[in-house]
């Protein structure tokens, strides 16, 4: 799963507020971080990369497009659906109910964010 | 049980003869009724207004008012409206006579003398028919009250389904802020403890900084909603009026949520060509304008906001937004408690700061008003007394 040297990291969440300190303390962390605002914005984010993230941190209620809608589109596309996503909610039993992969509870601890990065990104 | 119940039929017998009362009396013992005896037309009518009668037993000649002009006031009570009434007369029959009466509402006639059996066979069916609306009765209130009691189970059901879904939405509000600050305050800890700080950029950190002060003021902001509605509701939020301007309270406002108006990509302009002074409460003015200004910022699709400020017989100000807009059916219940025209998946808040702000400007003697139009953007205009 893990990308060799891959500290790309695409997060999305229509908070501002967790959108930059995320990117901050993962950058702090010694990754990359671009951000969006909602789904729509990371499938623009997502195909603007020039380096295919090695993880997708989403948020699931957003207005616009949402997680799910996200989602749909990534799992479809052959450029990103291996990409691995990590959903990252207030509501555990949505999260648990669309992704296989670990999810992040919100409100999110710098030591689960850390360790669930560390997982998929080198 | 059954002779019970017939102890609570009463029977009113009129008749202006002592005598001809103690043969009606005698004839109905051992029936178990309650015979009430009334002496002439006005005692009938005195005891109509206190009892229930099964059946009224009227002589028909009686002095001042006889039966029929008895009849005819009897009919017009509440109580006796429908009562059935025999007339009792020693008058040979003649037709006229008879339809005099039944005009007058008598459903039946026994000629003197009585016989005992007949004037017992005629009363037990009135008596049967009486217990058997009395039942009737008796069901339909039990019926009401059950009824009564479902409602309102129902009602209190859906408050408490309603304050269920409204704690749900709250504390996911009050949560989301903790990530950013829990984030930051751990990185910090962590900086220190390994003396990397000095790594770290100082704008960087600042920004940090001010992301975390602008978490705390955000959980403040909700803590605050959260209190002012319970006082809202129990009528316990007072102003405390002073001497204010509006357009310095408009101007604070947009200093203190620059970052928010940045981040909304929206241009807000203020339109303030007069100052506007008043006797309000500044704190909850301040409020009003913050909770049109964050609406107007959430939902102007990052569109140009224009906030403009008049003096005429009163204060006004208007926050105008070029966004989704609200539809028709939406306009009346958005400024209700828990409203919101969109769902809470899409877009954060309590659903309580176009509530509060209603309030808030009916307390100061104003008006709050929509004019709005699905994706062309909406207008909330504010009037306050100077």
């Amino acid at each position: 799963m893990k990308e060799n040297n891959c500290k790309n990291i695409l997060v999305i969440d229509d908070d501002p507020a967790i959108c930059q300190s995320m990117k901050d303390v993962l950058e702090i962390n010694g990754y990359d971080v671009t951000i969006a605002k909602d789904g729509l914005d990371g499938i623009k984010a997502l195909s603007a990369m020039k380096i295919r993230p090695c993880l997708i941190l989403l948020d699931l209620m957003m207005p616009g497009m949402n997680g799910w809608g996200f989602l749909d589109f990534q799992r479809n596309d052959d450029r990103f659906s291996t990409v691995p996503v990590i959903v990252c909610s207030a509501y555990e039993n949505s999260a648990r109910s669309i992704s296989k992969n670990p999810i992040l509870t919100k409100p999110v601890k710098l030591s689960s964010l850390l360790g669930a990065v560390q997982a998929f990104c080198a | 049980m059954r002779s019970q119940i017939l102890n609570e039929v009463k029977i009113l017998i009129v008749d202006d003869r002592p005598e001809n009362l103690f043969v009606l009396q005698a004839s109905f013992k051992d029936t178990g009724y309650t015979l009430i005896e009334a002496h002439s037309g006005k005692e009938a009518l005195e005891q109509a207004k206190h009892h229930d009668f099964a059946c009224i037993l009227l002589d028909v000649q009686m002095p001042q008012l006889d039966g029929f002009e008895t009849a005819m006031a009897l009919r017009s009570l509440p109580r006796t409206e429908t009562t059935p009434i025999i007339f009792i007369t020693a008058i040979d029959r003649t037709e006229e006579y008879e339809l005099q009466g039944y005009f007058a509402g008598a459903v039946d006639y026994l000629f003197k003398p009585i016989n005992t059996n007949i004037l017992r066979a005629k009363v037990s069916v009135f008596v049967d028919l009486f217990l058997k609306s009395e039942e009737l009765k008796r069901q339909k209130e039990l019926l009401e009250v059950a009824l009564e009691k479902s409602r309102e189970a129902e009602e209190l059901k859906k408050a408490l389904r309603a304050r269920d879904e409204f704690l749900v939405m709250a504390s996911h509000e009050l949560k989301t802020p903790i990530t950013p600050l829990s984030l930051q305050m751990q990185t910090f800890i962590d900086l220190f403890e390994n003396d990397t700080f000095h790594n770290v950029d100082r704008t960087r950190i600042m920004r940090m900084l001010h992301t975390s002060m602008g978490q705390i003021e955000r959980l403040s902001r909700l803590i605050f909603e959260l209190v002012d509605v319970s006082r809202l509701s129990s009528n316990r939020l007072t102003l405390n009026k002073a001497p204010a301007e509006l357009n310095s309270i408009v101007r604070k406002v947009l200093h203190d949520f620059e970052p928010e108006i940045k981040n909304s990509g929206s241009l807000v302009t203020l339109d303030a060509p007069v100052d506007v002074q008043g006797y309000w409460d500044s704190f909850r003015i301040e409020q009003i304008v913050i909770n049109l200004l964050t609406n107007a910022l959430k939902y102007g699709d990052g569109k140009p906001i224009t906030i403009s400020t008049r003096k005429s017989d009163m204060a006004e100000i208007s926050v105008s937004d070029q966004g989704l807009g609200i539809s028709p059916e939406d306009q009346s219940r958005i400024f209700e408690r828990y409203e919101r025209a969109v769902p809470h998946e899409n877009f954060s808040g309590l659903g309580l700061g176009l509530y509060i702000a209603k309030q808030i400007i009916y307390l100061h003697g104003g008006e709050i008003s929509l004019e709005s139009e699905k994706d062309k953007g909406s207008t909330f205009k504010v009037r306050l007394p100077l």
